[in-house]
């Protein structure tokens, strides 16, 4: 480790009622003592864990010699609920492996400016419940970017940006995770250049209630999202855990989304599925808007997929309209609108889920609302266009 | 009044010794603490006790926060003059130059560490009586002039001394229960920044005491001393239910606007009222593993299928709650809780999410 020899050793064991050095603990306290500027080298080679690493201060960067080069295991791990905790901002992580944890792998939680390249997480032991939950996890960060790197066997989603504004993840691999990239309740995000192949569910742009930040602008373009159809392995009562395995793309509640230019191959439920939050329960804040709204979704490439659907409606009705060894068509909308929004059966133009004009793929309205009842391929209120979205920034909104 | 010695003591000692070597607290920078504990000369351990420094004073909690069974002196240290404020329902303000100190430690009974320990503190405390008793660590938490620090001690087998331990501890302790079982404790010694994952708070940033709060101390003493300003309508909160008061305690240094836990969406400090925000019938937002296959955080009525019941009595880190400070089930705290959801009536209602579910 380049970070300050001189610093570790005068406050580092020279007493006997301290534990021995060893990796863990030397890097331990290289995290507890590193300070604004300071970067943790971490050479090749692995580094066993029985507890957490958690860093509190700003402006550290955190530098292994090569994803495949330094690895984190915490397969021995007793302690804590991460991998690695970070509670700070201006930070950068890059060229690492953390694997095993028993908890989620990195977590970012409350900061700004962070900076996450070529790490992966990787849960070693192939999809299973037990791994756990989360492999990048950045939460309530202003400014994000996760790139280049390798998300692998997150029982909810390898890579998840919640809560969060100003966000870039690109470039990354995301396989055999429930989700493989999920956004959730944030603003202003860009997914593109990742390949999510084999998870339950490959992109996730979601909204959750009883939340302060209500998502919405979120670009996911030019992505390969192929044969995500992993059984679902998520920990029941998880968000997750009722997503159809075969799920290309997943839009939950969340408004102002495009999607274009994307390769969708071989999801077998859908390659995009659009659904509102259903939720009549006590435990959901009244001001929670369920319906996903101003969607546009044009100029993807979609190839197989729909032919086994993850879901018992889905496959009676791929039966019942599509024949035995037919395809449900690529775009499945569970076809609730908000009726305080709806004019003459169908939503405003600005809020339209628009497929472009002419679209280039067919939807199905599955009428989930009302029972899969009156099922609809027409694309009348959908031939229509939205102004393109912006592109994100992942630097944090200045004075924010 | 302030201790009547604060202002004769120094008097009487003069007179008495003369030019004895100076006692009393000594400061340091907490962001290049000693090596030692005694070097503060905040706590002073002999043969058989740890003594408190002239001008500090212990003071307990009527709820005090769960750490695997282990009790707690606290103590409290000021500058000469100063004195604490109230602050609204956080913890109070202290004056710059504060050192708090929290020191845990177990009785031993038949070589174990006997959590069923029935035992009050004098408030008058000067010496804690160390013969029967396993120390384990010293936290410090100073207010220095750029804010406060925490500084995490370990007492070392001798017992005799505690070092400085920036990284923490784990340690495997066997800790008799109140149920007379015997259980074996990954007993976590926090690392400074551990420190600040529960004493950070995201909005005005920086670390805070957590515990003095008014409604959970004895007021009337902290006034007597002259250790507080004044006295304001905080008792309110007394009268909260011993639930609310330990999910306040035990959870809302998190689950609070400012501290980490509000990426939840659960609030439980103990003047929150909306149910949803208590988590009645409310879903997870990323439990992970930690929803024990429930869908709600409390489901009315039925404690076994509420995730709060389940993340307290799981002794699984990557699902329990709290994340840190306690390895061991609280059962009595548990029970209290199942109680509490019990007698909560009404249903939850259809969830799910995605209308295709």
């Amino acid at each position: 480790m380049r970070i300050k020899a001189t610093l570790v050793f005068p406050l580092g064991c020279l007493l006997a009622a301290c534990t021995p050095i060893n990796e863990e603990e030397r890097l331990r306290l290289a995290f507890e003592t590193a300070e604004p500027g300071t970067v943790i080298e971490i050479g090749e080679g692995v580094i066993s864990f029985s507890r957490s690493l958690t860093l509190a201060s700003d402006g550290v960067t955190i530098k292994g010699a090569g994803m495949h080069k330094t690895i984190l295991d915490f397969s021995e791990q007793i302690q804590g609920a991460e991998g690695i905790l970070v509670n700070a901002s201006d930070f950068t992580i890059e060229d690492l492996t953390i694997q095993d944890t028993i908890g989620d792998a990195l977590k970012i939680n409350q900061g700004k400016n962070v900076v996450v390249r070529r790490v992966q997480t990787h849960w070693t032991g192939g999809p299973q419940t037990e791994n756990g939950a989360y492999g990048i996890y950045p939460v309530q960060v202003d400014g994000v970017l996760v790139e280049e790197s390798v998300a692998i066997g997150a029982s909810d989603a390898g890579i998840y940006v919640g809560q969060s504004r100003n966000i870039v993840v690109r470039n990354n691999e995301a396989s055999y995770n429930v989700a493989g990239i999920e956004i959730e309740n944030s603003q202003d995000a860009d997914v593109y250049g990742n390949r999510t192949e084999n998870n339950t569910g490959g992109i996730l742009v979601f909204n959750m209630p009883n939340l302060p930040e209500v998502g919405e602008r979120t670009r996911v373009y030019g992505n390969e999202v192929l044969s995500n159809n992993t059984s679902n392995f998520g920990r029941e009562g998880t968000a997750v855990a009722g997503v159809p395995a075969g799920t290309g793309l997943l839009i939950n509640a969340n408004d102002r989304v495009e999607v274009f230019e994307n390769k969708f191959h071989d999801n077998r439920t859908a390659h995009v599925l659009i659904a509102s939050s259903f939720d009549d329960s006590r435990g959901v804040q009244p001001t929670f808007d369920p319906f996903p709204e101003t969607l546009y979704i044009h100029n993807n490439q979609y190839v197989g997929g729909g032919d086994a659907p993850d879901f018992e409606e889905l496959e009676t009705l791929r039966q019942a309209v599509f024949s035995e060894t037919g395809r449900l068509p690529p775009i499945i909308w569970d076809g609730v609108v908000n009726p305080d929004k709806v004019a003459d059966g169908i939503l405003p133009p600005e809020l339209a889920l628009c497929l472009g004009d002419p679209a280039d793929a067919q939807l199905v309205n599955v009428d989930a609302g009302g029972g899969y009842t009156d099922i609809s391929m027409d694309m009348t209120s959908h031939l229509c266009v939205h102004a393109r979205l912006d592109a994100a920034s992942f630097r944090a909104t200045p004075d924010g | 009044m302030r201790h009547p010695s604060k202002v004769l003591l120094p008097l009487f000692a003069l007179l008495l010794y003369g030019c004895a070597p100076p006692t009393g607290v000594r400061e340091h920078d907490p962001r290049d603490p000693p090596q030692k504990l005694s070097e503060w000369r905040l706590l002073t351990k002999s043969a058989e006790s740890l003594d408190l420094a002239e001008g500090s004073f212990a003071y307990a909690l009527d709820t005090p926060l769960f750490s695997d069974y282990a009790q707690k002196l606290r103590t409290v240290w000021m500058p000469e003059g100063t004195r604490a404020s109230y602050q609204g329902d956080q913890a109070f303000a202290f004056p710059v130059g504060t050192i708090i100190s929290k020191t845990f430690f177990f009785p031993l009974r038949d070589g174990h560490l006997n959590a069923n320990w029935d035992h009050t503190f004098d408030e008058d405390l000067r010496a804690l009586d160390t013969s029967n008793l396993k120390l384990i660590e010293t936290r410090l938490l100073v207010h220095s002039p750029g804010g406060w620090v925490a500084v995490p001690y370990l007492w070392d087998e001798t017992q005799s001394e505690a070092h400085l331990a920036i990284t923490g501890a784990l340690q495997s302790l066997a800790i008799m229960t109140p149920e007379e079982s015997v259980e074996e404790a990954n007993y976590l010694v926090p690392s400074r920044s551990q420190c600040a994952s529960c004493h950070e708070r995201r909005n005005t940033g920086g670390l805070h005491p957590i515990g003095p709060k008014a409604w959970n101390l004895n007021v009337e003493r902290w006034l007597r001393l002259g250790y507080l300003e004044s006295r304001t309508p905080m008792a309110h909160h007394r009268l909260a239910s011993s639930v609310r008061r330990y999910l306040d305690v035990n959870c809302a240094h998190c689950h609070s606007e400012e501290g980490a836990g509000d990426t939840s969406g659960l609030f439980l400090e103990i003047f929150e009222h909306e149910p949803v925000r208590l988590g009645v019938c409310k879903p997870p937002i990323a439990a992970g593993q930690g929803t024990g296959g429930h869908t709600h955080s409390i489901e009315p009525g039925a404690p076994e299928e509420s995730i709060l019941v389940f993340r307290m009595r799981t002794q699984d880190p990557a699902k329990m709650m709290p994340e840190l400070g306690r390895s061991l089930v609280h059962e009595s705290a548990v029970a209290l809780v199942e109680d509490w959801i019990s007698g909560m009536g009404g249903s939850c209602g259809e969830a799910g999410f995605g209308a295709l579910k």
